[in-house]
């Protein structure tokens, strides 16, 4: 062989793996592969407001191969994609054969497209579908503001009206609901004593009453507003602190055929009440027994100091009204079950008759039937509750 | 595998068959170029093209320059990749989608040629060379009848390199051949065997050539 021979077969094996050299186009993907799918949401999706933040679900990209995918998203106000209102690349892809990507809170009111593309080798493929949901417009609630029981104020009945000032709303509100608590503690933690929902009432107002009855003590109480149609709610109101106390609010009561002694000066204590059917009695022993001053009662000169005032719950209502008149020192007067109809000719009170067992109210006041003709100091004691 | 165990039979049909009077008379011209038309399998069947040229440098022994072009090397893989294409692409297109790839492959390489005793009239010889591959993958999709390849971005398909790309891999070929002489022409049957790799993979594929060649 010659030198000049020799040479030419070492140059054609030098150029020999130049000429077989690998061929990468870096613009194209080691692996063919199709765009994802969108799996959710649904083509033409309506979100409310508040659903948010949304979760896109595209189902992971077929590939011919093994390699390394990640995606984009894109969410746009036009299917061109113009007007891009968020955007995330790099998103990992899942193991599951789904990927999920949960998109940044949207503006309402508005129509979506979006799409998302897979990356493979750093190259980005074709774009899936153009897919478009809605996000309805926003819906405010104010919180409603508490008007009863008032802050600070004392309840007598055990199930008392919740009143609160409905809310200012925003936006295409559905049905407005009110979610009212009522607890023991100013921070409402663990259950509350009792609570409910209620739709809002066609006035300013919304009235609920708890379906318990509210124990004594201090209490507090709170509402939201609710739009469960769009998945909205207000924060919830300040709290409202109370006093469930046991005993008739004397200003709530219905007085048949007497004064409202509510705000007549309680100068006595009773010590001892009670009705002994047996002896066909009723009896008020207080501590101005005797000591009231006496008044002519009639022509029989003075020998009246006051009355027995009775208080009966009819119907859920507290009716009030001055009953047996009694001598200077009496405690007890002879009664029967027909105390209503003897004492009172007209109002509920004047069909009452007292069933065995049943709980009432009974003060002593300084006369009090027939007022004013027989008022000597208008004072009265405090209000307790017996069984008849 | 049919097409390789007929070359191997056709061959030794061949060399048994023939009477041993005949000696090449050429054994003195120590060069030779020849050309092979014939067949190449992998996973499918395609036309091949030889060129082998040579020069005897030691006893029975010629550094030997090939160069040989296929027309369809595509393998098992490339073919179930467009497959998995073709699938997806017709669950969109709510129609089958068909698949089909090419693979193309030039092969060049050097290496060497034992040539044995003749048998009769033909003369065996082994050949085994190396070198590298050029080749080109071009996938084919069809939507009802309607070749859909360029379009395919319309479904979302990104062409990766491993169904559509240009391709250089070192390769290795053996060659086992006879040669029956005429004066300084010699005809030839070959089986060959050519391995690369490609798209992640190897290929080999047998291909079976006649043709015929000149020494001087």
């Amino acid at each position: 062989m010659t030198a000049r021979r020799t040479a030419q077969i070492l140059v054609a094996l030098a150029l020999m793996p130049l000429w077989a050299c690998k061929v990468d186009n870096p613009m194209q993907p080691s692996v063919s592969f199709v765009a994802p799918r969108a799996q959710g949401p649904s083509n033409g999706t309506f979100y409310r407001f508040n659903d948010q933040p949304i979760t896109l679900t595209i189902i992971n990209a077929v590939r011919t191969g093994s390699a390394t995918v990640s995606y984009t998203v894109d969410v746009a106000l036009d299917g061109a994609f113009a007007n891009v209102v968020f955007s995330r690349a790099g998103i990992p892809e899942s193991p599951t054969g789904v990927t999920d990507v949960q998109i940044d809170p949207l503006a309402g009111d508005a129509t979506y497209f979006w799409r998302s593309r897979a990356v493979v080798d750093g190259v980005a493929g074709v774009p899936a579908a153009v897919q478009h949901f809605v996000v309805r417009p926003e819906v405010i609630i104010n919180t409603p503001t508490l008007e009863s029981p008032a802050g600070g104020s004392s309840i007598f009945t055990a199930r008392p009206n919740f009143t609160v000032r409905n809310s200012v709303t925003q936006g295409p509100v559905g049905t407005i609901f009110y979610e009212f608590e009522v607890a023991d503690s100013s921070s409402f933690s663990g259950t509350p004593l009792t609570g409910g929902t209620i739709a809002q009432g066609s006035g300013p107002t919304t009235v609920w009453v708890p379906p318990v009855d509210l124990p004594e003590g201090t209490l507090f109480w709170r509402a939201r507003g609710l739009d469960p149609s769009n998945d909205a709610e207000s924060p919830w109101s300040q709290t409202a602190t109370f006093e469930r106390e046991f005993g008739i609010d004397l200003n709530q009561v219905v007085y048949i055929q007497s004064p409202n002694i509510a705000n007549w000066q309680e100068t006595a204590k009773i010590s001892s009440a009670f009705h002994d059917a047996g002896a066909g009695v009723l009896c008020v022993f207080h501590s101005k027994l005797g000591l009231w001053p006496a008044k002519d009662f009639f022509d029989a000169g003075p020998i009246l100091e006051g009355n027995q005032f009775i208080f009966a719950n009819i119907n859920g209502t507290w009716y009030g009204g001055a009953s047996e008149w009694y001598r200077p020192g009496q405690a007890c007067k002879a009664v029967d079950e027909q105390i209503g109809s003897d004492s009172f000719t007209e109002g509920p009170l004047s069909g009452w008759r007292p069933r065995p067992g049943e709980v009432f109210g009974i003060a002593a006041t300084t006369p009090s039937r027939l007022y004013p003709s027989f008022a000597t100091l208008d004072q009265r004691s405090d209000v307790v509750l017996i069984v008849w | 595998m049919n097409i390789r165990l007929g070359s191997w039979a056709l061959l030794c049909v061949l060399a048994s068959s023939t009477p041993a009077a005949a000696q090449a008379t050429a054994s003195d011209k120590k060069r030779f170029i020849s050309a092979a038309v014939g067949v190449a399998v992998v996973e499918k069947t395609g036309t091949s093209v030889h060129l082998d040229a040579g020069q005897r440098v030691w006893k029975r022994l010629s550094i030997v320059l090939e160069a040989s072009g296929y027309q369809n090397l595509v393998n098992r893989r490339e073919l179930d990749r467009a497959n998995l294409i073709a699938d997806v692409v017709g669950g969109l297109a709510g129609q089958p989608v068909s698949s089909d790839v090419t693979v193309g492959v030039a092969y060049g390489g050097i290496g060497g040629r034992w040539t044995f005793d003749s048998l009769g009239r033909f003369t065996p010889y082994v050949q085994v060379t190396g070198g590298g591959v050029r080749g080109q993958i071009d996938p084919k999709f069809e939507l009802a009848g309607t070749d859909i390849t360029s379009t395919l971005d319309q479904f979302g398909v990104t062409l990766g390199e491993d169904l559509k790309a240009k391709f250089g891999s070192g390769a290795v070929t053996g060659t086992v051949g006879l040669t029956m002489e005429r004066g300084s022409y010699f005809f030839q049957g070959t089986i060959r065997l050519l391995s690369f790799s490609v798209g992640g993979g190897r290929t080999s594929a047998t291909s079976v050539a006649f043709g015929g060649g000149y020494r001087f």
